[in-house]
């Protein structure tokens, strides 16, 4: 951005300007159209909201998490009602209602023991959401404070930091998600532990990559001169600037952690039966990928699009916030 | 000189090395001065003399590792502050000693509000309630010449021009009334009508508030209008001290010489702008002797054998040369004055 014919430029100087009548309305609505476009993060947006993909991909995520919340209200059945065991369904059509393609009663078709699957679906994305918001949040805790400590202060706590965070890179993250959960024992807040535990080392080293650049800044080194104390000069003046990397990569992750979610209901890790979570219905639609193959691609396809959808936000924020691209649009 | 005015800012010896692999940096090699209180002191020499490491000591901002104050001492306002704690240093920094940088465009935060990084400063020191502190904000803008503070107070610092990051930069050194004003080469990064500009501001803020401003540069003619005294600076080492004028008429050190000669003129025809030959030397690997002796036009044997020492040479006129007695009618048989 250069900075001619900006409005103070043309100010005569030292003395302050007497402006006039019409100059003066002309600088002030000047001034008023800089002033316009102000912040970045309207500008992130602006740019974001150009992008259909990325748009796209905010929409599928909202209403994930309005599906998530209204849940009990959306939801045309219980999540565990049994119509195979239902008393008032007559005993000879019972049977017709094992794994019932989707029908006008059961958009979705029913389970094997008559469960209505749209229902298990709607239930079961509050899993998705959850794991989602809350392993990263572990992720982002424990990973933003010490990228920040090892990026910030280096020497030694940054060597120990980082090669702890090899330590994490060095297994494979379902391996170590198993090994955790072997730990702590099945059940869904266990999942968001391990998932989230084993998150940080990837966040802690991007932001610590971050940190180091930012804080090489004169802002930096401005702040220290007005006597800014440490903590204020990370979480006021670097963060803000830092944090560009951790959102694409948080964003992106969310996705990666409803993806793990059903991998350990897989392994019969996750969410208990009969409570339903994506995870574990696909695991038992598998069952009968002979018969009725119809059944595993209802979760498979709820899994795919919510993952993509925090992909495609997480690939529209990156070019949104990418610096280098800042004013082009 | 200036033997009326109180020693605001005492530096004896001060030595600031960086270790690094290849070697010790002797950056700030034991120097000493005074600054008094309402004084303008420019402190010059080119890049690597040691001047800003000179400035970063005293505000104890040297990155260390690598870089550790070895000697010396710094006292401030009767303080010495190399024994101070870091919590007690911190409250000094902003508070009694403000600072500004050498490029206003990278030295002010991009995620916030201009007014917001003022306001911040005054937050941190003094203590006022927001709002307080915005009206502050607001009157130190204004005092800075920003024109407009108040539309400006909400505005980020990418809607600003250079002069004006400058300006901003300064009011927010100046928030909280310091007594010493370090401004590390503040109108290099701008261009020359606004460097004028701001030269004027620092010596106004400078004559209204009894400030103590240490001006480090490279450019000889900014200073030339806001200093009163000079410390030349060369290889980490002080090579002469003494009042301005003293300096650009009557120098009596080789460097400094040479400096002043290089400086263009609009009253003389030059073909060409004359240099200084040769670069400066290593810190790591000094030459023996006089560490110019190498670049010097007038270097003899003795020069290239012993350091000389810093000696006052007249009245409050301090120069480290073997020959700084008889140094000028030494330059005048060169140029043939």
């Amino acid at each position: 951005m250069t900075d001619r014919g900006r409005p103070e430029d043309r100010l005569p100087g030292r003395e302050q300007p007497e402006l006039m009548g019409p100059e003066i309305e002309e600088f002030e609505a000047e001034l008023a159209a800089v002033h316009g476009r102000t912040a970045l993060w309207s500008d992130v947006w602006r740019r974001l909201r150009h992008n259909k993909m990325a748009m796209a991909g905010l929409v599928i995520i909202i209403l994930l998490v309005l599906i998530a919340i209204l849940a009990p209200w959306l939801a045309p059945y219980d999540y565990d009602y049994q119509r195979i065991n239902d008393p008032n369904v007559p005993a000879e059509l019972k049977a017709s209602y094992k794994n019932h393609p989707p029908s006008r009663e059961h958009w979705l078709g029913t389970d094997d023991l008559g469960r209505d699957i749209l229902s298990r679906l709607i239930y079961g994305s509050r899993v998705s959401v959850e794991v989602g918001v809350v392993a990263v949040a572990i992720s982002l805790v424990i990973g933003l404070f010490f990228g920040a400590l090892a990026g910030y202060f280096g020497g030694w706590g940054d060597s120990v930091i980082m090669r702890s965070a090899d330590v994490f890179f060095a297994f494979p993250t379902v391996l170590g998600a198993i090994a955790i959960m072997t730990l702590l024992g099945p059940g869904l807040r266990n999942v968001f532990i391990a998932i989230g535990v084993l998150g940080w080392a990837t966040i802690a080293r991007i932001f610590r990559g971050s940190i180091l650049s930012v804080k090489e800044n004169d802002y930096v080194e401005a702040a220290r001169a007005l006597g800014a104390s440490h903590s204020r000069i990370i979480w006021r003046h670097i963060m803000p600037n830092a944090i560009q990397p951790i959102i694409v990569y948080a964003t992106m992750s969310v996705g990666g952690a409803i993806l793990a979610e059903a991998w350990l209901a897989f392994l019969g890790l996750g969410q208990q039966l009969p409570a339903p979570s994506w995870g574990n219905m696909l695991t038992q639609y598998l069952t009968y990928y002979t018969t009725d193959p119809w059944m595993m691609f209802i979760p498979g396809t709820a899994i795919m699009i919510s993952v993509l959808a925090f992909i495609l936000l997480g690939d529209g924020l990156r070019d949104a916030l990418d610096p280098r691209l800042r004013g082009s649009v | 000189m200036n033997g009326d005015r109180e020693i605001l800012l005492q530096v004896r010896g001060l030595k600031t090395y960086f270790h690094t692999p290849m070697g010790v940096v002797k950056a700030v090699d034991g120097v000493s001065y005074d600054l008094h209180r309402g004084e303008a002191l420019a402190v010059v020499g080119e890049s690597g003399s040691g001047k800003t490491v000179n400035a970063l000591s005293v505000m104890r901002l040297v990155p260390d590792p690598p870089g550790k104050i070895e000697e010396g001492s710094v006292v401030f306002d009767g303080q010495d502050i190399l024994a101070l704690p870091e919590k007690t240093m911190r409250r000094i920094r902003g508070n009694h000693i403000g600072m500004i940088f050498q490029d206003p465009m990278t030295s002010l935060n991009p995620v916030f509000k201009v007014g917001d990084q003022i306001r911040e400063a005054i937050e941190v020191h003094l203590g006022l309630s927001r709002r307080e502190a915005k009206e502050r904000a607001i009157e130190l803008m204004e005092m800075a010449e920003i024109p407009m503070a108040r539309e400006r107070y909400g505005m980020y610092p990418h809607e600003f021009s250079g002069g004006m990051r400058q300006r901003a930069m300064i009011a927010m050194a100046l928030s909280c009334e310091p007594k010493l004003l370090i401004a590390d080469e503040p109108s290099t990064a701008l261009d020359v009508t606004i460097q004028a500009q701001i030269m004027e501001l620092i010596g106004r803020l400078r004559r209204e508030k009894n400030l103590g401003v240490m001006l480090i540069t490279h450019d000889l003619g900014v200073v030339a209008g806001v200093a009163e005294t000079v410390l030349v600076m060369y290889a980490g080492k002080v090579v002469e001290y003494a009042a301005i004028d003293e300096v650009y008429y009557r120098s009596k050190h080789p460097y400094a010489w040479s400096l002043m000669r290089a400086v263009p003129r609009l009253d003389e025809k030059r073909e060409r702008l004359l240099t200084i030959g040769g670069s400066p030397p290593s810190l790591i690997n000094l030459p023996p002797g006089c560490s110019f002796s190498p670049r010097c036009p007038f270097a003899e044997d003795i020069c290239r054998r012993e350091e000389p020492p810093l000696v006052e040479v007249e009245k409050g006129h301090l120069s480290a040369c073997h020959f700084a007695t008889d140094f000028e009618s030494r330059a005048g048989e060169v140029t043939g004055l």
